[in-house]
C-alpha cells in the first residue's frame, strides 16, 4: 500500500520563526580571530549557524499552514525555489572567486569566509523560499 | 506570461456557481479562480479543461487568447 501525499501544506506556528535567532551563534565564528587562536582550525566551523537563518522562513510557511497545494501554488513554490537556489549559488560563486582573486585572502581567512558564506547561502536560500512564495501567493 | 482575456466570470454566473462552489469541483482554491477571472494566472491545460466542463463553455470562449 502506497501512502496517499497529502494536498495540503503542513500546519506550524508561525512563532516557530523565532528559531532563526540561532543564526546569531554564528557570530561566534568571529571569536578565534579577535582572541588570536586562529591556528585552532576547527574553530571557524560555528558561521554554519548562520543557516540557523533559514528557520525565520518558518514565519512564512506558518502563515501558509493547511494551504490546498493546487497547480498556482506548485507553479509559485518552483519559481520561488528556481530564484532562491540561484541567489544563494550567485553568493556562494562569487564569495569563492572573489576570495581567489580581489581579497588575495590568505588561507585561514579563506575557509573563515567560505564557511560563513556556505552558512549563510543555506539559510538564505531556505528563508527566501519560504518568503517569495508567500509573495507570490499574495500579491495583487 | 501570453496575455489573455477571461471570460470565467461570465459563464461562471451562467452555470450558478460561486467561486469556491467552482474551486471545490475543479481542485484548486478560490484565490486561484479569483486570479482565473482576472486574467492573472495563466491555466494549465487539464485545469482549463475541467472548468470548462464545470461551467459547460468551450475553452477557446473561456480563455481568449490572441492569435
Amino acid at each position: 500500500m502506497t501512502k496517499q501525499k497529502s494536498q495540503y501544506t503542513r500546519t506550524i506556528s508561525p512563532k516557530l520563526g523565532i528559531l532563526g535567532i540561532l543564526g546569531f551563534v554564528g557570530v561566534a565564528g568571529f571569536l578565534p580571530k579577535i582572541y588570536h587562536i586562529t591556528e585552532i582550525l576547527p574553530t571557524p566551523t560555528f558561521f554554519f549557524f548562520f543557516a540557523f537563518f533559514g528557520f525565520f522562513g518558518f514565519y512564512y510557511e506558518g502563515k501558509m499552514s493547511h494551504t490546498l497545494m493546487d497547480e498556482r501554488f506548485q507553479a509559485n513554490a518552483y519559481r520561488a525555489m528556481a530564484i532562491a537556489n540561484k541567489f544563494a549559488l550567485t553568493l556562494i560563486l562569487a564569495a569563492a572567486i572573489l576570495s581567489m582573486s580581489v581579497l588575495r585572502l590568505e588561507a585561514y581567512d579563506m575557509l573563515a569566509l567560505l564557511i560563513a558564506v556556505l552558512g549563510l547561502a543555506f539559510g538564505l536560500s531556505i528563508f527566501l523560499q519560504q518568503y517569495l512564495l508567500y509573495r507570490f501567493e499574495n500579491e495583487e | 506570461m501570453p496575455d489573455f482575456e477571461s471570460n470565467l466570470k461570465k459563464y461562471r454566473q451562467l452555470a450558478g456557481l460561486t467561486q469556491e462552489e467552482l474551486a471545490q469541483r475543479v481542485g484548486v482554491r478560490r484565490e486561484t479562480i479569483v486570479r482565473l477571472e482576472v486574467a492573472k494566472y495563466n491555466p494549465s491545460l487539464k485545469l482549463a479543461v475541467d472548468i470548462s466542463r464545470a461551467v459547460g463553455a468551450p475553452i477557446e470562449e473561456i480563455f481568449v487568447f490572441e492569435s
